[in-house]
């Protein structure tokens, strides 16, 4: 791989592991207070897409209204998912839990099927068309066979760049939200006690509710910039990025907010490079994160920058 | 004949030194007892001894083989068993079959889990051995006097019952050493007469060393032959009860300081 | 009851179940035929989860994946070497399944042990992992399989999935198939192995401290469930007589699936992981009417694709949520059990 390559496909792999980043905080915040893998974590993510396209589509309105729109009915249907399927089953065994998660992720991508209709839609037309188009730097122009052609240069979608200074605002702010206010601290102090924290007069359902819609916030965000990115939407957008963005979490250590950021940057830019260097291997890229997972989850389970845990006996 | 033999073992979590530098040695046929206030490290060291928690420093010898650092299944096999200070019964199973769960290491160990598997499934000279276990199974639980409870869900249990189950349990893995983490804890007083009893007996019958924590201090002094101090990790004092009763260090341990003075 | 009362009792419903089937087989349509089929099929693939899931106490999102083996591998060897030829397009298949042709017994077989080995070998990394990470492994490792699928053109045919194979799943086949499995993962569970798994699951770390060795009775239980999802793959694919490598055939939404027909049933018990496959089956095709014209008080409306997956997924919640035992519970089903149901009305 040439420097230039390499620099393009490390600003792609950038961005999408700034989206990876972006799913797996959600993953990781709820799984440091609950314990829960949140499978429907993914599928919130596909809503907030299908959300973005359906509110320009009806309503004509601009783009951002679209997305302040979606981005916030994330947050709500996120905090409904934890209200009425998980808060039942708080004192449950753990595996009851991840099984209802599960459910709750299928019920998310059927009831999808049924409103939006199982056939994939074009993002193309809802956001500006900019975005999608390259951005060039260096390289020199040349006529071959009849046609204009760029030859060297380093070239990326604007859209890679966006997705980087947007994906930094969001973490700029969940790190002032979760250091710098009342509930960040209570979900701080939540996430390691929850008995305790109750009894200092802490709504701990409240505070996990907030933690989901937190959650869901961010992953709306990344859902939005998925779609603009490949530009489509359907029911099934949100498996495969919701996994590797939790590859990411367990890779950064689950529990940990740097972690998974850190996790999300190092799978994005790897799985890029790959398939870079090995653009046979192309077709087995959503496999490649799965490797990485099992291998993390041999080698050193608690990640990155996660405590191991220890088993009572 | 020395059965165990622990050399400097310590625990250390993070930076807290949960055990520092134990050592201890157990003949065949003795009823030891470890004994300490709350958070002295007892269990931690049990813990070491039956491969739940690795020593960070220090070898632990059974039967003059090493077994630092073993698994827990590999070390029950090799003849230590355990019970539980807050009971792990397998709550959802019989009071038989949590015996007979610890007779299972019989039959898949080593090279013979694949003959006996087959025979499982195909249920082919499968029914002489479960019947030869379940009567050890009965056979122990008479021992203990629980045999009418044999097919009750464990769960069920009372207390003083479960406490006698788990150590009917960990006598049917056919170990020579029995370590009874605090057995009497919520006993009754006629219970723990009785406790008292079943111990010497099964000691005495099925020719066991018996390693015990317990908090009843009436229990150990009369039932122990020696009897290890830990306090904060250390140990203190080492001796026969009436040696250990009179060490000031003890009283001093368990009372505080003034006491001590008050009490001269 | 006595042993030989218990045992009689059983013969005598296994030959009226025979005899059950043998009328279906003749007298029913064969839209029914292929239900009870599937009845069968649904069963084994229960039953097979239920012994992983249900009694030894790991949580596998996997099946698929081993489903999916046991598909390819007996479909590889039951299709005549002609259709292969034409079957793959992009890639020739390679040596030794383009050139030969088994009977449909030995393929299925086959398709079992080749699962078995998958089981074998993603359970020796995956269940040094406990609780959620090993569910997640597990179901990468699915991923894995199902994305080899699709991309193994000389092996898979890749994208385009086998098609055309012979509909060697019948009654006969199907629930001979579930008979043993039954057989097999019943005597396996009520021997000393199967207490010990269910120890495993009640308590990991007393399990251990009686020397049990967990891992090997974990790995243990997942090849032999990996065994019988290769069975029920080979027959699924046989029934549906196409093997699609994309998500909703062989993927995440196979393992739901099963899922649900186990948690329908209730987790742990084998006489509710068949009864959870039946009704599954049951539902499944009485179903299909949400999904076609419907005429609601006058008014015509298109059929919505998609509605029974939504009924399925939103029973699922609510039972998790509300009836976490499902139908049976852990309990099975017994001669004694259902003397003692008799018993109890008479005195009423």
């Amino acid at each position: 791989m040439d420097p230039k390559t390499l620099l393009q496909n490390f600003v792609n792999g950038l961005s999408l592991g700034s989206l990876y980043a972006l799913i797996a905080i959600g993953y990781t915040m709820v799984y440091g207070i609950l314990r829960l893998i949140n499978f429907a974590h993914g599928d919130i993510f596909m809503m907030a897409a299908y959300f973005t396209f359906f509110f320009v589509t009806l309503t004509q309105l601009p783009w951002y209204f679209a997305a302040i729109f979606a981005i916030a009915s994330a947050a709500v249907l996120g905090f409904g998912v934890d209200r009425i399927a998980y808060k039942p089953i708080r004192k449950a065994p753990r595996i009851s839990a991840l099984i209802t998660a599960i459910g709750v992720s299928f019920f998310l991508e059927s009831l999808a099927v049924v409103i939006f209709s199982g056939i994939p839609r074009s993002f193309r037309t809802i956001f500006p068309q900019f975005l999608n188009e390259m951005i060039i730097l260096g390289g020199h122009m040349e006529v071959k066979y009849g046609q204009e052609v760029i030859l060297g240069g380093i070239r990326f979608p604007i859209i890679s760049v966006v997705t980087l200074i947007v994906t930094a605002v969001a973490i700029v702010f969940l790190w002032w939200f979760i250091y710098k206010t009342k509930i960040g601290m209570a979900m701080r102090s939540v996430s390691v006690d929850i008995p305790t924290t109750s009894l200092m007069g802490v709504n701990v359902d409240r505070i996990i509710g907030m933690t989901f819609a937190l959650g869901s916030a961010l992953a709306g965000v990344g859902g939005i910039l998925w779609a603009v990115r490949y530009p489509q939407v359907w029911p099934y957008m949100g498996f495969i990025p919701g996994m590797k963005a939790f590859v990411a979490a367990v890779f950064g250590g689950i529990g940990s907010v740097p972690g998974a950021v850190m996790g999300g940057l190092i799978l994005g830019i790897t799985e890029v490079m790959m398939v870079g260097l090995f653009p046979g291997a192309a077709g087995y890229r959503d496999a490649f994160a799965f490797f990485i997972l099992i291998i993390i989850l041999s080698v050193k389970p608690s990640g990155l920058l996660g405590k191991p845990e220890l088993v009572k006996v | 004949m020395r059965v165990l033999l622990l050399e400097g073992i310590t625990m250390q979590f993070g930076g807290l030194t949960a055990v520092g530098d134990v050592s201890l040695e157990i003949n065949e046929g003795e009823l030891f007892g470890l004994i300490g206030p709350n958070g002295a490290g007892k269990t931690t060291v049990f813990n070491m001894i039956t491969g739940h928690y690795k020593p960070t420093r220090g070898k632990i010898y059974f039967s003059e083989k090493e077994i630092t650092g073993l698994i827990p299944d590999r070390i029950t096999r090799m003849g230590i068993a355990r019970t539980f200070q807050n009971i792990r019964l397998f709550q959802d199973l019989t009071v038989l079959e949590n015996v007979m769960v610890a007779q299972h290491h019989s039959i898949s160990s080593g090279g013979q889990a694949a003959r006996w598997f087959i025979k499982s499934v195909t249920r082919i000279g499968y029914s002489v051995k479960e019947r030869e276990m379940k009567e050890k199974a009965l056979n122990l639980l008479k021992v203990l006097g629980i045999e009418g409870l044999a097919n009750d869900k464990s769960g069920s249990l009372s207390y003083g019952a479960q406490r006698l189950l788990e150590i009917a349990r960990a006598m049917a893995t056919g170990a020579s050493l029995l370590l009874l983490d605090e057995p009497a804890a919520g006993m009754n007083a006629s219970e723990t007469a009785q406790l008292v009893h079943t111990i010497r007996k099964i000691r005495n019958d099925f020719n066991l060393t018996v390693l015990l924590i317990e908090h009843d201090m009436k229990l150990v002094m009369g039932l122990c032959e020696r009897i290890m101090v830990l306090d904060y990790g250390r140990t203190i004092s080492e001796g026969d009860p009436a040696y250990v009763q009179k060490d000031r260090k003890v009283i001093e341990a368990y009372l505080g300081k003034e006491w001590v003075t008050i009490g001269r | 009851m006595t042993v030989k009362k218990r045992i009689v009792f059983t013969a005598v419903a296994i030959i009226c179940l025979i005899i059950v089937l043998y009328l279906s087989q003749e007298f029913m349509s064969s839209y029914y035929s292929r239900i009870i089929t599937l009845i069968g099929i649904y069963g084994i693939m229960a039953v097979s989860l239920t012994l992983v899931n249900g009694i030894s106490g790991v949580f596998s999102l996997g099946h698929a994946g081993f489903i999916a083996v046991g598909a390819y591998t007996s479909a590889l060897l039951t299709l005549s070497p002609q259709q292969k030829e034409i079957t793959f397009l992009i890639e020739k298949l390679i040596w030794p399944f383009n050139s030969i042709q088994l009977p449909f017994f030995w393929a299925t077989l086959i398709g079992g042990v080749v699962a078995a080995i998958f089981a074998l070998a993603i359970g020796w990394p995956s269940l040094r992992l406990t609780g959620d990470y090993f569910a997640i492994a597990t179901l990468g490792f699915a991923e894995i399989i199902r994305i080899f699928a699709l991309n193994l053109n000389s092996l898979t045919n890749g994208a385009l999935g086998l098609k055309a194979l012979p509909d060697h799943s019948n009654i006969w086949a199907s629930w001979g198939w579930l008979l043993v499995t039954v057989a097999c993962v019943t005597s396996l569970s009520y021997s000393s192995f199967g207490r010990a798994l269910r120890a495993i699951r009640e308590d990991r770390v007393a399990a251990q401290a009686m020397g049990i060795n967990v891992f090997k009775h974990q790995l243990m239980a997942f090849v032999v469930g990996g065994f019988f999802a290769g069975i029920s793959g080979s027959l699924y694919a046989h029934w549906l007589s196409t093997i699609d490598p994309r998500t909703n055939t062989i993927g995440i939404m196979l393992t739901f699936n099963v899922l649900i027909m186990i948690v329908l049933g209730g987790l742990g018990s084998i006489t509710g992981a068949i009864i959870g496959g039946a009704l599954f089956a049951f539902l499944s095709e009485w179903l299909r009417f949400l999904e076609g014209p419907m005429n609601i008080l006058g008014f015509k409306i298109m059929g919505i694709t998609g509605l029974r997956m939504l009924v399925f997924s939103s029973l699922f919640v609510v039972i998790m949520i509300f009836w976490p035992r499902g139908i049976m519970g852990r309990r099975e089903f017994s001669w004694d059990g259902l003397a003692s149901l008799f018993k109890r009305r008479d005195r009423k």
